[in-house]
Order: C-alpha cells, then sequence, then structure tokens
C-alpha cells in the first residue's frame, strides 16, 4: 500500500472547525488512530453529510421492488429521502422526496403505485421521471411557464447486480469508480435472480454511522470477544484439531479484500472448512460460496449468499441489503432488507424468517459496541480517545484467488478498516477544497 | 395486498373524505394468517371465570418476564407456540395497516425461544442482558373471544413495555398489540398456543432485539 503522507496534505485543504480543530488534528495518518470526537461532533456530521453522503453512490433498493410502471419506495440517501420508481419509460428514476415549489414530501407512504406524484400542498405534479405535468390554475398564476425548469432534483442511477444504486454527485464519478474492486465481487453474489422476503425491518441505534460501517471494512478481531455469546450457546461449534479461544477466532478468519474506495468484501479463504459448506473445502463450490459480504463506503452493506439449511437436507441460498442511514452524528437506522430466491416457496420463505429471527438474537451484541462507543464519545477525554488500527497485515493473495483488490489473509489485522477511515478522510479534505 | 388480518380496518374508505394520492396496492404473494380464522368467535364478558383465568394468565407471564424468570416463562408457552412480530410499513390508508407478515422482526418458535431465554439469562457474555436491563410491562385492555376449538380462546390485549438501562434518565418504549391463541386445560391451566404482535411503530426507536413481547 501506498502510505498517506502527513506531507502531501498540506494544512487547511481540509474543513476546519469553529475551534480552529483540522481533521488532521483528529485522525493521525502514521499512527494509524482516529479521536473519537468524530463520532459525536455535530459540525463534522454535518460535513458528512454535505461532503459524503450527497456525493456517495448508495444502493437504495432491488429491481424487484419495482416490478410495474408506477411501483415506488422511499428511501435515504444520508439524511435526504427519495422516491425510487419505475417510469413509463421502464427505467428506475430516483428522485429526491421535496416538492420543487415549496418543498412538502411528495410521498408520505414508503411505498406503493403511482402514476404521478402530486404534491399535498400546493398540487404541482410530477411524473416517475421527475417531471413537471402541471399545477392548478397554472395559467392564472403562472402564466406561459417553461415547466421543464422546475423539475424534482434527479439522481443519477445504475442497477448493479439487481441492486439500484443512486448518487447526487454532479462530478461525474461512475458506480464502477465509487465500488472500485467490490464491484467484482458484488457482481459474483447472484442478488438480480433473488426478490425481497418482504419489507425492510428497520430500527434506531443510538451510535454513530461510521462505528458500524467500520467494523463491516474488516473487523474480524471482534467476533472472538463481542460475540462469544454464539458459542456459549453452541451455535458456532469449534473446528477439529484446533482449540479454545484460537479455534473461535480462525472460525470467523475470513480472506479481507480492501480497496482505496473504502469498501471491504470479506470471503472465506480457499481450502477453509466453515459451519455452512461442505468440509471438502478444495472443491466444495465455485467461486460464489466463499463470498460473506461487501461494505460499500459509507451507507450499504451487501451480504451473501447465505446459505439456508432445509429441513429436507436440501439448502436453499439468500442474501441481504443493509443500510445505515445516518440520523445525526448520535443515531442511525439500521435497514435490514433480505433476499430469497425467486421461486422459492412459502415452507422456503418461513425457514429463511425463523433462521433471520434467530440470526438477529445475536446480531445483539454488534450494537452495544454502537451504543457503548457513544456513550464513551461524549465526555471530553472520551472524545480525545484515539480509535487504534495499528496491526499492520500482510497483503497476500491465496494461491488461485480469482479476484482483484487489496487483499489481506488471516490471520486478520487492522488493513481493511483503516482504509475505511483513510477514504472518509480523503471524502472530507477533497470535498472541502 | 400483503396485510395480515390484523383486526384494524383495511381496504378503500368510502366517502367525502379527499382521496389519497393516487396509490393503489402493490401485488405480491399471500402471506400466511395470524389468528383470524380463531378470533370470530363470542366474546367473553369480564365478570367470566374464564376471562378472569386467562387475564391472570397473562398477568403472571408478564411477571415472569419482568422479574427476569425467563426459564419458568418458557413454561407458560405450549409446545406447539408460533410466536411471531412481523414487519410494518407506512402506507397509504387504502393500502391497509401496513403490517406485512412476509418478514419479521421475530419468527419464532419453542426451540428458538429457548436458546433467546438461554441467550438472555444463562450466558455471561450476552453483553446487552447483563447488567439486566430494567423492563416493566404493562398488560391492559383484554378482549377473549371463543374459538371453534374448544377449550382454545382468541385473547387481544395491548402491552406497554418500558426499558430503562444502566443510568439513563429516560427510557426505551415499545407499544403494541398482542394476539393471542390460548389453550386453557381441564384443569384450567393456561399455555400460550399462539402470539401475534403488532407493533405501533414501524422503524422501533431503539434496539429491541431480545426484549419479549
Amino acid at each position: 500500500m501506498m502510505p498517506l503522507k502527513r506531507d502531501s496534505l498540506a494544512r487547511g485543504t481540509g474543513p476546519m472547525l469553529r475551534d480552529g480543530t483540522t481533521l488532521l488534528d483528529l485522525i493521525d495518518l502514521d499512527r494509524r488512530e482516529v479521536a473519537m470526537r468524530v463520532l459525536s461532533d455535530p459540525e463534522l456530521y454535518r460535513l458528512e453529510l454535505q461532503h459524503i453522503f450527497a456525493r456517495a453512490w448508495v444502493g437504495v433498493a432491488h429491481v424487484s421492488e419495482l416490478t410495474n410502471v408506477g411501483d415506488f419506495v422511499v428511501r435515504h440517501i444520508g439524511e435526504d429521502r427519495v422516491i425510487v420508481t419505475r417510469t413509463f419509460g421502464g427505467d428506475v428514476s430516483v428522485l429526491l422526496n421535496v416538492c420543487a415549489h415549496r418543498g412538502f414530501e411528495l410521498c408520505a407512504a414508503e411505498e406503493g403505485n403511482a402514476a404521478s406524484f402530486k404534491c399535498p400542498y400546493h398540487g404541482w405534479a410530477f411524473d416517475g421521471s421527475g417531471n413537471l405535468l402541471g399545477a392548478p390554475l397554472e395559467k392564472e398564476m403562472y402564466g406561459d411557464w417553461d415547466k421543464s425548469k422546475y423539475g424534482l432534483r434527479r439522481a443519477r442511477v445504475e442497477v448493479r447486480a439487481g441492486i439500484v444504486f443512486a448518487t447526487f454527485d454532479t462530478s461525474g464519478r461512475s458506480l464502477d469508480d465509487w465500488l472500485g474492486s467490490a464491484g467484482w465481487y458484488i457482481d459474483r453474489a447472484s442478488h438480480e435472480n433473488r426478490v425481497p422476503l418482504g419489507p425492510p425491518m428497520r430500527f434506531h441505534v443510538n451510535g454513530n454511522w461510521k462505528t458500524f460501517m467500520d467494523q463491516g471494512a474488516g473487523d474480524n478481531y471482534h467476533p472472538l470477544t463481542l460475540h462469544r455469546s454464539l458459542h456459549e450457546v453452541g451455535l458456532l461449534a469449534d473446528l477439529p484439531g484446533t482449540g479454545g479461544s484460537r479455534s473461535t477466532f480462525r472460525s470467523w478468519n475470513h480472506v479481507i479484500i480492501g480497496n482505496a474506495e473504502g469498501n471491504a468484501t470479506f470471503a472465506f479463504p480457499p481450502g477453509f472448512p466453515t459451519a455452512v459448506f461442505d468440509e471438502n473445502a478444495d472443491d466444495f463450490l465455485a467461486f460464489e460460496g466463499r463470498l460473506f459480504a461487501s461494505s460499500v463506503f459509507p451507507q450499504t452493506v451487501i451480504w451473501g449468499p447465505y446459505v439456508y439449511p432445509l429441513p429436507d437436507g436440501t439448502t436453499t441460498t439468500g442474501s441481504a441489503l443493509w443500510q445505515v442511514e445516518p440520523k445525526g452524528p448520535d443515531t442511525f437506522v439500521m435497514f435490514l432488507q433480505n433476499f430469497i430466491d425467486r421461486d422459492a416457496p412459502e415452507a422456503v420463505r418461513e425457514v429463511v424468517r425463523q433462521s433471520l429471527s434467530a440470526q438477529q438474537a445475536f446480531v445483539a451484541d454488534d450494537y452495544e459496541a454502537n451504543l457503548s462507543l457513544q456513550r464513551s464519545a461524549r465526555g471530553e477525554l472520551g472524545r480525545q480517545q484515539p480509535l487504534r488500527y495499528f496491526a499492520q497485515g500482510e497483503t497476500t493473495k491465496p494461491k488461485g484467488w480469482p479476484g482483484p483488490g487489496i487483499i489481506f489473509s488471516p490471520p486478520q489485522k487492522d488493513d481493511g478498516q483503516w482504509l475505511f477511515w483513510r477514504r472518509w478522510f480523503t471524502l472530507m479534505t477533497e470535498g472541502a477544497r | 395486498m400483503t396485510t395480515l388480518d390484523t383486526g384494524t380496518k383495511t381496504g378503500t374508505q368510502t366517502g367525502t373524505l379527499m382521496p389519497p394520492p393516487n396509490t393503489a396496492s402493490k401485488t405480491s404473494a399471500q402471506v400466511r394468517t395470524g389468528t383470524q380464522e380463531k378470533t370470530g368467535g363470542a366474546r367473553l364478558t369480564a365478570s367470566d371465570p374464564i376471562y378472569g383465568g386467562i387475564l391472570d394468565f397473562l398477568i403472571d407471564e408478564a411477571a415472569l418476564l419482568d422479574d427476569d424468570r425467563h426459564v419458568e416463562w418458557l413454561d407458560c408457552l405450549a409446545d406447539d407456540i408460533v410466536y411471531q412480530m412481523p414487519v410494518r410499513k407506512t402506507v397509504y390508508r387504502r393500502n391497509g395497516d401496513g403490517f406485512d407478515g412476509r418478514n419479521s422482526h421475530w419468527d419464532d418458535n419453542r426451540q428458538s425461544l429457548g436458546m433467546r431465554v438461554k441467550r438472555s439469562v444463562d450466558l455471561a457474555s450476552a453483553f446487552d442482558r447483563d447488567p439486566p436491563p430494567h423492563i416493566r410491562r404493562m398488560v391492559t385492555n383484554l378482549i377473549v373471544r371463543k374459538t371453534d376449538t374448544p377449550g382454545e380462546y382468541a385473547a387481544m390485549s395491548y402491552m406497554l413495555l418500558l426499558r430503562n438501562r444502566f443510568d439513563a434518565p429516560t427510557y426505551d418504549i415499545l407499544s403494541a398489540k398482542r394476539k393471542d391463541l390460548i389453550r386453557r386445560g381441564s384443569d384450567g391451566i393456561c399455555k400460550l398456543a399462539r402470539r401475534l404482535i403488532l407493533l405501533d411503530q414501524t422503524a422501533l426507536g431503539a434496539v429491541f432485539i431480545n426484549v419479549f413481547m
């Protein structure tokens, strides 16, 4: 990896906070440390919405949620609500859910079907592409007006592996550039053959969005301790030939594929038997079976494929789209959308629902970290305290590994997570130039 | 339409009110049903001894959970217990009440509830459970109806759950309607056979994983 030199970024190029603090006062690029103030500072949070979320590509929906013309869902890019809809032309469009006239939200429901979107305030009406169709008394109010000037703000949209990605970035940066090497792995997770199990599960977490996403960018160290309950209850058996906590550590040890875009993919290494796959590891599955999850900076995590064992001894696969919707420095909403095979019968759906229910019982551990770090970051000394990422690993590619990216083989260290923080730093400073 | 029969009014309303924006329900797979097939029977009055027995059962059950006696709570459950908390979404009135059983916060059976109980009281590393959260469950507004099956009663109750953790000055609040199927033996002992928890919130206000309703 090319180290990011402190002197390569002149002091003052990034944003400066009201008390004179700059980003370089909060992040130490040589020691790989970040002050916890970045988790709780309201000023930094506003800058993140501006420099990161308003420019990010976000996975907002699955194409199968928009089967018919007029189908819509309302989702989030940062704190902005967007309408994702299927237009008469057959495209998917993503529109800011804010009337171009006086700012009322056009859509109050989170899903439905609409031929057009009429504002409840003064009645301006828009089509699914965001074009202004008309307004009440428009001749009297506006005379011979040019309606093309008053369309809804429209995001750029790309569909990748069945997932609708959107951005309000105007620089022209493509989704491919945003995903970097993660795109190659996302393409192989077969999301286009799946449909949502149902509507997303959502709940508020009193933590900072970065705490969740940073863990998802390669923290294979925490399961050993934070998820110990999984082992205590017997859900994860220790693997043969190893003992105690070491095997617990090993059982979570994926290959982590990081990239400069701050995205990380987790995959099972070759030759590694896992709880869900055949133990004849060398020939157990096609490469797709090794994929576990890809995080896409800053708001999206794409999981899968999961393998669900069925009562008749066969298996089915599913995947998931998670979003971490920021709601201020101290809160985010977890958005969990699960996918199953398109033709899965109700009996299979039931198995998947029950399996996910049990999974959630133990994912509860992760939110404890979000809540606790947020409490820690409240104090003056707490916000000065650094989060440390100094454990550096090798960038070795397992033999025969087919995919791109910066590949870290087990045992895992802090490198994937540090790439996340470098991306955060880059976007925050880039945006202020 | 993907709503469960949740006992509230669904479908397009007629009348003089302005219709909501031009939305129609999306077509999707039929969902499995809740307890609706057993809710149509005659209502028991509050003075009926069976009503009183079921009310006692629900109060005792809530007390076992509040007092962290989760293992004893498992004895309140029938072996074939179905315990569900469907996802709810915000939709226009004409599209129903938003409950969508295709996805669930909880979809549990006896075995998985047993696992959650084990995690709740028996593990050293379930950090959301130790120190134990301070939880109070209020059970009210009970309506009991007979069903087609002798000894089985449809019990609808409201629950308000308050949770406090550590030294926080505030509570996390969860409010729901519960639709239960209670199986009452000839000895008068009640078991919970089904529970459908219908939340009054779409994006829950806090992390409520592993909080039994």
